[in-house]
C-alpha cells in the first residue's frame, strides 16, 4: 500500500509539474512564431503592391494653437521609394518628402530648396514620423521576445518587446507592441529611447482592408492612428487614412522634379 | 650699542606706544584690517574667475597652443580645417618640447534638437582615446543633477565616444533639452552654402557644468563633424597642444610658427582673437587653399578677459579710494601721537636719541600697526574666501553668473596675493605716517621740553 | 523762535571758529568729506545717466512700459535673449483681440500691441541665379549686347566654379559627387553649348527646344552647384506694423518707406543693415572716415590702425561683384584718381584701399560715387524679397518670402545696439513662420475634421475609449473620398502677396507677448498692478511685467551695477566713518580743558553736544559742498564733451559711442546730505564723550 501511494504521488507530481511547465509554454509563442507575427504585420502593411493614400493629420499641442494638414502618401514597391506630398492647407501645399533608400529629403517650395532629414523627422512638424505613414519593416529591423498576453479594453493581445538590430537606423530602438490575437492587427505601440525612456504611445483603434482593383492583393491600413507624446505630455497627433488606393504608381512621381512641379 | 639692538629697542617702544593708546589704535587697526580683507577677497574673486576661465577654455575649446586651419575653396568662402591633418600633426610633434598632450579636434557649430527644445552649441569632434586630459577634467554629473527625481549616481561613460554617432553633453544642456543618457539628439548644422545637414547622436554621458561656457559646447566623435560638413577624414579642424608649463605657450607658438613656415605653409598674421572671430575677415581675403593660424590660449579667450580686467579695475578703484581714506586716518593718528608725546620726545632727544631714531620710532609704530592689522585682515579675508568657496553658494543673479562665468562663488586666494596685499597695506600706512614722523624728528629737544 | 535762531547762529559762529583753530582735524576730516561727496555725486549721476539711457533704449524701441505674456509660461520673457541665448518658451496669447479690448479699455493705457520675437536666416539670391535670370531676360528682350554680357558672366562663374570644385577635391568626403559636378561644369567650356543661347528668344517652341535644354541645364545642374548666396542671421519682431510707428513714436524711416497698411513685409533695422548687411569694404571705409573726421589719427588708435591695415586685402569683396562692364568703368575711374596707367584692377583696388588720414575723405567719396553703384552695397536691401527661414521648437523648417520695404531707426537711439536689434515683420507673416494658421485655413481644415468625424481623445482615457467597445477592428476601406487635390498641381503663390488682410486679421490671432504703452509712466508699479487686475478679472491668463524684468539679462545688468555701486559706497562710507570717528575722538580729547572750561562757566551739556555736532554739520556742508560742486562741474563739462566708450561693453552701457552724463540739483544735495550724515553719525559718540566732560577736569589739567 505504502509503495502504491508513493508511486501515485510521484506520478501525480510529475504530471502536475509537466502541466505547470507545459501550459504556459503551450500558450506562449515560440521564437519562430514571434517572428511570424512580425512578418505578418509587415506584409499586411506593405503588400506587394504600390499604393497611394490620402491622410488627414490633426495636431494638438499644449500651449500652442491646434493645427491640421492633409497630405498624400505615394509608395513604389519596386524602387522602394516613398513620397509624402502636402495638399492642404494652402500654406503648406507643395511641401514634400522624398524617401530614397534610407535617405529622406524635404522640399520647401517657398525657398525652392531640398534638404536632407533623418528618420526622426517630425513630418510637417507633427508628431508623426515617416515610419508611421509608411511601414516599419519590423521583421527586418528588430528582434522580438514574447512578453505574454495582455487585455486591451475588450481585446486580448500578444505583447511583444522589440529591440533594434545592430547598425539599423530606426527612430526608436526599443518598441513594445500589442497585436490583436483575433485579427492579427497592431493595436498599441510604445516607443522607447535607448535609455528605456518612454517617448511615444500609439494606438491603432481600427483598420481597413483594402483590395486592389484587380482583386489580386489585399493590404491592411490603419483607419486611424492616435499618437501621444510622452515627453511633452499633452501633445497628441491623430492620423486618419481617409482613402487608400492599391494601384501601380508611375515612376516619375518619385523624383525631385515631380515634387517641384507640384507647386509651380 | 649695535644697530640691531637699537632697532629692537625702538620696536619695543613703538609697540608699547601703540598699546598705550588702545582706542585710536584699535579703530584704525580695524579699518586697515577690513580694507586688507576686502582686498584679499577681491583678489580671490579675480583669481577665481581667471582660473575658471582658463580651465573652461582649455577644456572646452583651446589648448595652451593652438594650430587652426582656414581653408578656402573659393575666394569668398572659408572653412575651419587643416587639409592634411597627419602632416600638420607630424610637424607639431617634431617641433614641440614639453608637451603633455597633442590632440586633434574637429570644429563645428550646430543646433541641438530634441522633442523638448532646441539650442545652439559648438560641436567639438574628438578622438576620445587620445584625449586623456579631457577625460580627466570632465567630471560626470549624477543623474539627479539634470533629471527631476533622477538617481543619485553617475550614469554613462565618456569612453562611449569611441562608438559612432554618440555625444557627451553638459548638465545644463541636458536639463534644457530634457535629454538623458541613452536619448537621441539631432544635430543640425548649416554649411556656409546654406545647406542644413543633420546627424542623430546618442547621449553617452552627461558632464558637470564648467560654469556658463560649457552651455555652448558638446563633444562628439570626429566622424560626426566630418559627416555634418561632408569632409574627408584626411582633414582635421585644429591641433591643440597642452604643455607642462603653461607659461611657455608663447615660446612654443613662436617655434611652431618658424617650423611651419620652413615647411612651406602660409600662416595668417597673428591676431589675438579667438578663431571664430576671424571667419569674416578671412572670407573676404582673396586667396584659396590652406593657411594656418597659430594662437595661444590667451588669444582664444581674449573675448572674455575683459571680465577679469573689469573686476580688477573695480577692485583697484575701490581699494585705492579706501587706501587714501585710511592713509589720511593714519596720518592724523600719527600727528596726534606726535603732539601727545612731544614732552617725551624732548626728553628722549635730550638724552641722545638721534633724529633718525625719532623718525624711526614713529615710522616703526606705523609699520607695526599696518603690518599687524593687515595680517589680521588678510587672515580674515582668506578664511572668508575659503568658507564661501567651500559652501558653494549659488550666484543669485543671471547677470552676475554671466559675468563671473560660473554658477557658484569661487574665490581663490594664493600666497603671493596675500603677501602682496599685506606688504602693500603696510607700505601705504608707513608712507602715510612719514610726514608727521619727519616733523617729529625735526623738533628741537628744547622745544619739546618746553611744550 | 528767535532765541533759538540766535543761539543757533552763535553756535555756528563758534563752530566755524573752532574748526579754524583745530586745523589738522578740520583738514583731515574735511578732505575725507570733500572726497566722499565728490564720489557720491559722480557715481550716482553717472549711474542715473546710464540707467536713463538704457531705459530709453529699451522702452522706446521694443518693450514699451509693460509687457504681457502667458501666465503659464515655462520661461521668463527675455526680450534681449535668455540665459542660454535661446528661444524662450513663453507660451502664447490665444486671442489678442480680447486682450486689446480689455487692456486698451483702461484709461491709463494708450496702446497695446501684439508682439512675437523670432530668429531665422535669410538667404540672399545666388549670383548664379541672378546671372541666369539676366540671360533669360536678355534673350526675351532680344538685345545682342546684353546677351553677350550675360553669357560672359556665366562663363566667368563657370570658371570660378571649376576652381572651387577642384579645390574641394582634396577635402571633401564624396569624391564621386565632386567629379560629377566637375563634368557638368566643363560643359560650360564648350562653345557648342552656348550657340542656341546666343540668339534672341524666337518664341517658337520647336526652334527653342535646344535653348530650352541649355537653360534647363543651367538652372538645374549649374545653379544647384553654386553657393546659395550668403546666409544672414535675422532677429525679427512680429508686430502690428501699421500701429507700431504711432505707439513707438521715435521710429523714423531712413531709406525706403514704411510697410503699407495691411500688407506683408519687413522693415529692416538701419543699424543692423549698416553693421552686418553692408559690404565689408564700404563699412570699413565708413568707420575709418568717421573716426578720422572725429579727430582720431590712425596712428594713435591701434584698433583703427589694424582695421586700416587689413582693408586693402579685402579688395576681393568689391572685385567679385563687378561684372565686366562695371569693372571697366571702375578701372578707368581709379586710374584717373590714382594717376596710374598700367595696373590691373586688383592692383588698383589694393592701392586705392590703402588709405591714410588725408586720403580717406576723397576716396570714401569716390567709392560711393563710382564703385558702389556697381556692387551690391547691401546683401539684402530695400526692394528685395528675401526668403526668411526659421525652425520651430521641434526643429521643423518653415519659410516665408517677405519683401523689404525700407529701413528704420529710433530717433535719439541711432547708435544704441539694443534699440536696433530686431527687424519689424508684419504679424501675419510672423504667424506663418510660427506655423500658426489663419482663420481661413483653420476653417478649411475644420471642415475636413467634421467630414472625417474626428473626436478628441485624451491620453488618460485613450485605452478605454478606443478599445472599450469591442467589435470588429477591421472593415473594408472605401474610396469615396477622392484624391482630387493631389492630382492637380498646386498653383503656388510664392509671395503669398494675394493674401491681403485687415485689422481684424491682425488682432484676431495669436501673439507671443504684447507691449503696453502707458499715457503716464511715472508710477510703473501702480500701473502694473492696475493692468494685472484688469487682466485677472477678464480671466485672460496673462502675467504683467515691467520693461526691466522683461529685458532679461540686460535689465539685470543695470540692477547689478546699481547694487555693486551701493555696496561699494557703503563700504567706503563705513571706512570713512571709522576714520572720521577716530579723528574726531582724538580731537575732542585734545579739547578736554576747553570743554571743561565751557562747562565750568555754566554751559549745559546739551550746548556742548550741539556745539560739537554743529561743527560737524558746518564742515559737512562746506566740505561736502566743495566736493559736490566740484563733481557737478566736472560732470557738466563731460555732459558737453561726452565720455567715449572704448570697448563694446561700455558701448552697451552707454547706449552708444559716447555718454553725456546729466547732473541735477538732487545729486548735489544728495552728496552733501550723505556726507553730512556720515559726519554726524561718526561724531555722535565723541560728542557724547565731550558732553560728559566734567568742569573739574578743565581745572585739573590746568592748561
Amino acid at each position: 500500500m505504502q509503495r502504491f501511494i508513493t508511486l501515485i504521488t510521484i506520478l501525480a507530481a510529475t504530471f502536475i509539474t509537466t502541466l505547470a511547465i507545459g501550459i504556459p509554454s503551450a500558450l506562449a509563442l515560440s521564437e519562430a512564431e514571434v517572428q511570424e507575427v512580425l512578418k505578418e504585420l509587415d506584409d499586411r502593411r506593405q503588400s506587394v503592391s504600390d499604393y497611394r493614400a490620402l491622410i488627414y493629420i490633426d495636431q494638438v499641442e499644449e500651449g500652442q494653437s491646434d493645427t491640421a494638414y492633409e497630405l498624400v502618401v505615394y509608395r513604389r514597391q519596386s524602387s522602394d521609394r516613398t513620397v509624402l506630398l502636402f495638399t492642404r492647407p494652402r500654406a503648406e501645399a507643395g511641401k514634400g518628402y522624398l524617401r530614397i533608400d534610407r535617405n529622406l529629403f524635404l522640399y520647401d517650395p517657398t525657398v525652392g530648396n531640398w534638404e536632407r532629414r533623418t528618420e526622426r523627422e517630425r513630418i510637417g512638424g507633427t508628431g508623426g514620423q515617416r515610419a508611421d505613414f509608411d511601414s516599419m519593416n519590423l521583421s527586418e529591423n528588430f528582434t522580438a521576445t514574447y512578453e505574454g498576453e495582455d487585455t486591451l479594453g475588450a481585446y486580448t493581445a500578444h505583447h511583444l518587446k522589440l529591440t533594434a538590430r545592430e547598425g539599423v537606423d530606426v527612430p526608436y530602438p526599443i518598441l513594445e507592441i500589442w497585436v490583436d490575437k483575433e485579427s492579427g492587427n497592431l493595436l498599441k505601440q510604445e516607443d522607447y529611447a535607448l535609455s528605456e525612456r518612454l517617448m511615444r504611445t500609439l494606438y491603432y483603434p481600427n483598420w481597413q482592408r483594402i483590395r486592389s482593383e484587380d482583386g489580386e492583393s489585399t493590404a491592411y491600413f490603419p483607419r486611424e492612428i492616435r499618437i501621444f507624446d510622452e515627453v511633452e505630455t499633452g501633445n497628441r497627433t491623430t492620423m486618419v487614412f481617409r482613402s487608400v488606393e492599391l494601384e501601380e504608381q508611375p515612376d516619375h512621381i518619385f523624383t525631385r522634379a515631380w515634387i517641384e512641379s507640384r507647386s509651380r | 650699542m649695535n644697530s640691531i639692538n637699537r632697532f629692537l629697542i625702538i620696536v619695543r617702544i613703538a609697540a608699547r606706544n601703540l598699546v598705550q593708546a588702545p582706542r585710536r589704535t584699535l579703530w584704525l587697526a580695524l579699518a586697515i584690517a577690513m580694507v586688507t580683507a576686502l582686498l584679499v577677497l577681491f583678489q580671490g574673486i579675480s583669481e577665481g574667475t581667471r582660473g575658471h576661465l582658463l580651465r573652461s577654455a582649455t577644456t572646452l575649446s583651446a589648448g595652451h597652443v593652438n594650430v587652426s586651419g582656414f581653408y578656402k575653396t573659393t575666394p569668398t568662402d572659408v572653412t575651419p580645417l587643416i587639409e592634411d591633418g597627419a602632416r600638420a600633426r607630424r610637424i607639431v610633434e617634431e617641433n614641440t618640447t614639453g608637451a603633455v598632450q597633442i590632440v586633434d579636434r574637429q570644429r563645428g557649430f550646430a543646433s541641438l534638437i530634441t522633442a523638448g527644445a532646441t539650442m545652439q552649441a559648438g560641436v567639438a569632434g574628438v578622438d576620445i582615446e587620445d584625449e586623456t586630459i579631457l577625460a580627466d577634467v570632465l567630471q560626470l554629473a549624477e543623474e539627479s543633477e539634470y533629471v527631476d527625481d533622477g538617481r543619485q549616481e553617475v550614469v554613462g561613460d565618456i569612453q562611449g565616444l569611441s562608438r559612432p554617432n554618440t555625444a557627451v553633453i553638459f548638465a545644463g544642456q541636458a536639463r534644457r533639452l530634457d535629454a538623458r543618457v541613452g536619448d537621441t539628439i539631432t544635430l543640425r548644422t548649416q554649411t556656409f552654402r546654406g545647406q542644413a545637414n543633420t546627424v542623430d547622436v546618442t547621449v553617452v554621458a552627461v558632464a558637470q557644468d564648467i560654469g556658463l561656457l560649457s552651455n555652448f559646447a558638446i563633444f562628439v566623435p570626429s566622424r560626426v563633424v566630418l559627416d555634418l560638413y561632408d569632409l574627408s577624414d584626411q582633414t582635421t579642424g585644429a591641433l591643440l597642444i597642452y604643455l607642462e608649463d603653461i607659461d611657455r605657450s608663447e615660446e612654443v607658438m613662436d617655434t611652431l610658427r618658424a617650423a611651419f613656415l620652413s615647411e612651406d605653409y602660409t600662416l595668417l598674421e597673428h591676431q589675438p582673437e579667438p578663431f571664430f572671430a576671424k571667419f569674416e575677415t578671412v572670407s573676404g581675403e582673396d586667396w584659396t587653399g590652406q593657411r594656418l593660424d597659430l594662437t595661444t590660449w590667451e588669444d582664444e579667450i581674449s573675448f572674455l578677459t575683459w571680465i577679469v580686467t573689469a573686476l580688477d579695475t573695480i577692485a583697484f578703484l575701490l581699494i585705492g579710494i579706501l587706501a587714501i581714506i585710511i592713509a589720511v586716518g593714519m596720518m592724523n593718528t600719527m600727528w596726534i601721537s606726535v603732539r601727545e608725546r612731544t614732552p617725551e620726545l624732548g626728553t628722549v632727544r635730550a638724552i641722545g636719541m638721534t633724529r633718525t631714531g625719532v623718525l624711526l620710532l614713529f615710522a616703526v609704530e606705523a609699520f607695526l600697526l599696518g603690518l599687524a592689522a593687515s595680517l589680521a585682515g588678510a587672515a580674515l579675508g582668506t578664511a572668508v574666501a575659503a568658507a564661501i568657496t567651500a559652501a558653494q553658494i549659488p550666484i543669485p543673479s543671471d547677470a552676475v553668473r554671466a559675468i563671473l562665468l560660473n554658477d557658484i562663488f569661487v574665490l581663490v586666494v594664493g600666497l603671493k596675493q596675500v603677501l602682496g596685499a599685506v606688504i602693500a597695506m603696510t607700505l601705504v600706512m608707513g608712507l602715510a605716517a612719514f610726514f608727521p614722523a619727519w616733523r617729529a624728528s625735526r623738533m628741537q629737544p628744547v622745544e619739546a621740553i618746553h611744550r | 523762535m528767535n532765541r533759538h535762531l540766535e543761539r543757533l547762529g552763535m553756535l555756528i559762529f563758534i563752530g566755524i571758529r573752532n574748526l579754524r583753530s583745530q586745523r589738522t582735524k578740520t583738514l583731515i576730516v574735511g578732505f575725507i568729506m570733500v572726497f566722499g561727496a565728490f564720489l557720491v555725486v559722480t557715481t550716482t549721476a553717472l549711474l542715473d545717466s546710464i540707467e536713463d539711457g538704457m531705459t530709453r533704449s529699451i522702452t522706446g524701441s521694443l518693450a514699451g512700459h509693460l509687457q504681457l505674456y502667458s501666465a503659464d509660461a515655462e520661461d521668463d520673457l527675455a526680450l534681449f535673449g535668455g540665459q542660454l541665448f535661446d528661444n524662450q518658451n513663453i507660451g502664447i496669447i490665444e486671442d489678442f483681440a480680447e486682450v486689446r479690448r480689455v487692456v486698451e479699455g483702461l484709461d491709463e493705457v494708450e496702446a497695446v500691441l501684439p508682439m512675437g520675437l523670432g530668429r531665422g536666416t535669410a538667404l540672399t539670391s545666388s549670383p548664379t541665379d541672378e546671372a541666369i535670370d539676366a540671360l533669360r531676360q536678355a534673350r526675351l528682350e532680344g538685345d545682342p549686347l546684353e546677351i553677350e554680357a550675360a553669357i560672359e558672366r556665366l562663363q566667368q562663374i563657370g570658371a570660378l566654379l571649376k576652381t572651387e570644385f577642384e579645390n574641394r577635391l582634396s577635402v571633401a568626403s564624396d569624391v564621386e559627387e565632386i567629379d560629377r559636378a566637375l563634368a557638368d561644369i566643363e560643359t560650360l567650356e564648350d562653345p557648342e553649348f552656348w550657340e542656341p543661347l546666343r540668339v534672341p528668344d524666337s518664341g517658337d517652341l520647336f526652334d527653342e527646344a535646344d535653348a530650352r535644354d541649355s537653360m534647363e541645364f543651367l538652372s538645374t545642374r549649374i545653379a544647384s552647384l553654386s553657393e546659395d548666396g550668403r546666409t544672414l542671421f535675422l532677429r525679427f519682431l512680429g508686430t502690428d506694423t501699421g500701429r507700431f510707428p504711432e505707439a513707438f513714436d521715435r521710429l523714423k524711416v531712413v531709406r525706403g518707406e514704411k510697410i503699407p497698411p495691411f500688407e506683408r513685409g519687413l522693415l529692416v533695422s538701419e543699424r543692423t543693415a549698416q553693421r552686418y548687411f553692408k559690404n565689408r569694404v564700404a563699412r570699413d571705409l565708413d568707420a575709418i572716415r568717421d573716426e578720422v573726421e572725429g579727430g582720431t589719427l590712425i596712428a594713435e588708435n591701434p584698433s583703427l590702425e589694424s582695421r586700416v591695415q587689413a582693408l586693402p586685402e579685402q579688395y576681393n569683396r568689391v572685385l567679385i561683384e563687378l561684372d565686366p562692364r562695371g569693372a571697366a568703368q571702375v578701372r578707368e575711374a581709379l586710374q584717373e584718381h590714382l594717376g596710374s596707367e598700367d595696373q590691373t584692377l586688383t592692383q588698383l583696388l589694393r592701392e586705392f584701399l590703402a588709405v591714410d588720414d588725408q586720403t580717406i575723405g576723397p576716396r570714401h567719396d569716390l567709392f560711393y560715387e563710382v564703385i558702389a553703384p556697381h556692387i551690391d552695397l547691401y546683401a539684402i536691401d530695400v526692394g528685395d524679397t528675401v526668403a526668411v527661414r526659421t525652425f520651430t521648437r521641434g526643429g521643423f523648417l518653415r519659410a516665408a518670402n517677405v519683401k523689404i520695404w525700407g529701413t528704420f531707426e529710433f530717433s535719439g537711439l541711432e547708435d544704441a545696439d539694443i534699440a536696433g536689434s530686431a527687424h519689424l515683420m508684419d504679424m501675419v507673416t510672423f504667424r506663418d513662420l510660427m506655423g500658426v494658421f489663419g482663420e481661413e485655413e483653420m476653417a478649411e481644415l475644420r471642415a475636413i475634421r467634421e467630414d472625417v468625424g474626428l473626436r478628441d481623445v485624451q491620453r488618460d482615457s485613450a485605452e478605454d475609449e478606443l478599445f472599450g467597445g469591442g467589435g470588429s477592428l477591421v472593415d473594408d476601406g472605401d474610396s469615396s473620398v477622392g484624391f482630387g487635390l493631389a492630382d492637380e498641381a498646386v498653383s503656388f503663390d510664392r509671395d503669398r502677396s494675394s493674401f491681403t488682410y485687415d485689422q481684424q486679421a491682425i488682432d484676431q490671432g495669436i501673439a507671443l507677448n504684447a507691449a503696453v504703452i502707458l499715457r503716464d509712466a511715472s508710477d510703473l508699479r501702480a500701473s502694473q498692478a492696475l493692468v494685472q487686475a484688469a487682466v485677472d478679472e477678464a480671466d485672460l491668463g496673462l502675467q504683467v511685467v515691467d520693461w526691466q524684468s522683461a529685458s532679461g539679462i540686460v535689465g539685470q545688468f543695470i540692477a547689478v551695477i546699481r547694487v555693486t555701486l551701493f555696496i561699494a559706497m557703503g563700504i567706503i562710507f563705513l571706512i570713512a566713518l571709522v576714520i572720521i570717528n577716530n579723528a574726531v575722538v582724538m580731537a575732542t580729547m585734545e579739547r578736554t580743558s576747553e570743554i571743561g572750561t565751557l562747562r565750568a562757566i555754566g554751559a549745559p551739556r546739551s550746548t556742548v553736544l550741539t556745539m560739537i555736532l554743529v561743527e560737524t554739520v558746518v564742515l559737512g556742508v562746506v566740505a561736502g559742498g566743495i566736493g559736490a560742486f566740484g563733481a557737478a562741474g566736472l560732470l557738466l563739462y563731460f555732459g558737453q564733451v561726452g565720455i567715449g566708450a572704448t570697448n563694446d561693453v561700455l558701448r552697451f552701457l552707454f547706449s552708444g559711442p559716447r555718454l553725456y552724463p546729466m547732473v541735477t540739483v538732487a545729486h548735489v544735495l544728495a552728496g552733501v546730505a550723505a556726507i553730512t550724515a556720515v559726519g554726524l553719525i561718526s561724531t555722535l559718540y565723541p560728542a557724547r564723550l565731550a558732553a560728559r566732560i566734567q568742569p573739574v577736569t578743565a581745572m585739573r589739567r590746568g592748561e
